[in-house]
């Protein structure tokens, strides 16, 4: 990995380029292909200029490895007071000097969305202004496809075909015993972690503990403070954590209110963006991103609460608690983690030493927060049945709406072993919302994620459309998943895509002629 | 299109490197916003602007276009030319105005596009 710093002096325009020349040195020499050298310049050269015309000072900071190249230009000046009006072409406040070197035309920042991966913005009037950008330096056919973050032990399933059935975007199969993910699917719910006897689903994750070290905090979500049978405090925990030799814990919770206290901001502010689908779980926004790409004009235009917490902290110096998949994999693409781990190493390593027992005072407690005109919904299946009536438009008065995929929040991510409910009484959070909380803006917004299709030609994808359909209705349609597909439906598609044969289902007949009437129900092996 | 026959075309002056390198131009694109010419950059595109200054420089160095043209018979510093030989970038200079180099190039393109269709 490499790392380059640089300073960069607001108004002195004789030096613009200086930093971004840098930047171009090491790509070069690691050997990028020249297309994506010239993207990244647009990138890097358009973020040095903003801050040699509207700043006063300001750091390059380029992290480089073979897969990617990780920006940040922090600069101190009058800071960005409307950010989306900024990023809005054509809009510029730049000096008449600038105007004379091709610049200050408003196309800046959009330049910078438009040739970059990921970009967030951090902004305050009269302090700075933050930027952070990435691109994936590999060429478009070696880059990873939507990898879903779940771990899968597929030998310890028991075929009980549970998970096939809650998953919400039908994402599972299991054949000759053995689960698969699609991960073109997968939303990172875990929603098969919760119902699978044998554990089979994991988020992705460090699993040991890993040596602790003098300056790196814990990041931690309040769930992690509700599983020791008493009440244990913020304060609690990072003594006990300074005691391990760590520099102490750091929590998620500060992001999550600064996050909340911004959606009424923007609710007030944006009246027609009823419903308000605040971006607070990753595993709900993947699952927008996959079934209700329509509704994502109403997510607001703010990173999660995980991932700006993570943007905030310097690289490197946090290890990350992951409660799930989504947020191991919003994390790792956020950078910003020196580790992450699942809570369990965590869990064996202070247990024995949690001694502390802390009286339970209900103004601290303030992670049992809820506010009166936020809607809560928690689990996938009230999920998709809400954002099903969002997509109808028959939810325009339920204002800002927070979604979890697991009960009570992360409270009831399968990774925590205690009851939901209980955790959340027991976990006492006294953080101010302005412990250092920010918000970032989703400088790149939401796509929708393209599913895998058919056929990449579209007559043979409508041909097989058609045969799907000639399928589904030979089959019984008790959507029994016992073929190791969830639904009739799923099956039909995978016998069509050549994964499964027709004799996977259990009560069609073997032979074709009597397939398409259903079985008798009872039927006796 | 081969940039020489560009060159020659417009009775552009060729500044650095010379002889006039063997580029193929597919695309021009014509404009004084460092933001649009940096977006247009490419391995076969020729930058036409006005802009002569630091900027110019940048966005030789930066960018790795392989060729700029620049008009109204600008005289480019020697700065811009050393980074252009250094990023063995063309740079023409048209007596013509950004109208009249725009116009001609115009005509010069489509008429070989066309003379390509029709054979």
């Amino acid at each position: 990995m490499t790392d380059i710093v640089r300073t960069i002096a607001g108004g002195d325009y004789a030096s613009a380029g200086k930093a971004s020349r840098v930047v171009k040195e090491a790509l070069k020499r690691l050997g990028v292909e020249p297309a994506i050298v010239r993207r990244a310049m647009v990138a890097v050269y358009e973020a040095e200029m903003n801050v040699v015309i509207h700043a006063h000072n300001g750091v390059l900071r380029a992290a480089l490895t073979p897969e990617r190249l990780d920006v940040t230009l922090e600069d101190e000046g009058p800071g960005i007071p409307d950010i989306a009006q900024a990023m809005r072409e054509g809009y510029s406040t730049a000096p008449d000097e600038a105007r004379a070197l091709g610049f200050g035309a408003g196309m800046g920042l959009p330049n910078i969305r438009k040739n970059t991966d990921r970009f967030s913005i951090q902004s305050e009037s009269d302090k700075g202004t933050r930027l952070r950008f990435s691109l994936l330096l590999l060429p478009q056919a070696d880059a990873p496809a939507d990898i879903c973050s779940l771990r899968v032990d597929a030998g310890r399933c028991v075929q009980c075909m549970r998970c096939l059935s809650v998953c919400p975007t039908q994402a599972i199969r299991i054949r000759k015993g053995r689960p698969t993910v699609s991960s073109h699917l997968c939303v990172d719910c875990t929603s098969c972690a919760r119902v699978c006897p044998a554990n089979v689903f994991s988020p992705a994750g460090g699993v040991e503990m890993p040596e602790a070290q003098e300056t790196v905090r814990l990041l931690l979500p309040a769930a992690a403070l509700g599983q020791y049978g008493f009440s244990v405090s913020e304060e609690t925990m990072d003594a006990l954590l300074r005691a391990q030799g760590w520099a102490g814990a750091c929590f998620l919770d500060p992001s999550e209110r600064a996050l909340e206290a911004r959606m009424h901001d923007y609710s007030a502010t944006h009246p027609d963006a009823a419903p308000v689908l605040s971006p607070v779980c990753p595993a709900v926004i993947n699952l927008i991103r996959t079934r209700y790409p329509s509704l994502l004009g109403h997510v607001p235009p703010f990173l999660t609460a995980v991932e700006a917490a993570l943007e905030s902290s310097a690289p490197g110096r946090c290890v990350f608690v992951v409660s799930c998949a989504a947020q191991y994999a919003v994390a790792k693409e956020t950078g910003g983690a020196e580790a992450i781990i699942v809570p369990g190493p965590l869990l064996r390593s202070l247990t024995p030493h949690v001694k502390t027992s802390a009286p339970r005072n209900t103004e601290a407690a303030a992670t049992s927060r809820t506010q009166e005109d936020t809607l809560y919904i928690y689990g996938m299946d009230r999920v998709c049945e809400f954002l099903d009536e969002a997509e109808n438009g028959r939810v325009k008065d339920c204002g800002i709406v927070e979604l979890y995929a697991c009960d009570l929040g992360c409270f009831g991510a399968p990774v925590w072993p205690e009851h939901p409910a209980i955790a959340r009484r027991r976990a006492i959070s006294n953080t101010t919302p302005d412990a250092g909380a920010v918000v970032v803006y989703r400088a790149r917004p939401l796509k929708g994620r393209s599913g895998l299709r058919l056929d990449p030609d579209m007559h043979t994808a409508m041909e097989k459309l058609a045969q799907i359909d000639r399928i589904v209705k030979t089959l019984p349609g008790r959507n029994c998943s016992a073929c190791g597909s969830p639904t009739c439906m799923t099956l039909a598609e995978d016998i069509v895509m050549g994964r499964a044969d027709a004799r996977d289902c259990i009560y069609s007949k073997q032979d074709a002629s009597g397939g398409s009437r259903p079985p008798d129900k009872e039927q006796t092996p | 299109m081969k940039l020489e026959r560009i060159a020659a075309a417009l009775s552009a002056h060729s500044h650095a490197p010379s002889p006039c390198p063997d580029i193929d131009i597919r695309t021009v694109y014509a404009g004084d916003r460092m933001s649009d010419l940096l977006g247009a950059a490419s391995d076969h595109t020729l930058l036409v602007t006005h802009i002569t200054n630091q900027s110019l420089l940048n966005l030789i160095d930066l960018m790795d276009v392989p060729a700029v043209c620049l008009v109204n018979g600008a005289t480019p510093v020697d700065e811009v030319l050393s980074a252009a030989n250094a990023a063995s970038t063309a740079v023409l200079v048209s007596p013509w105005s950004l109208y009249e180099t725009c116009g001609r190039l115009y005509r010069l393109l489509t008429a070989e596009t066309e003379g390509a269709g029709a054979s």
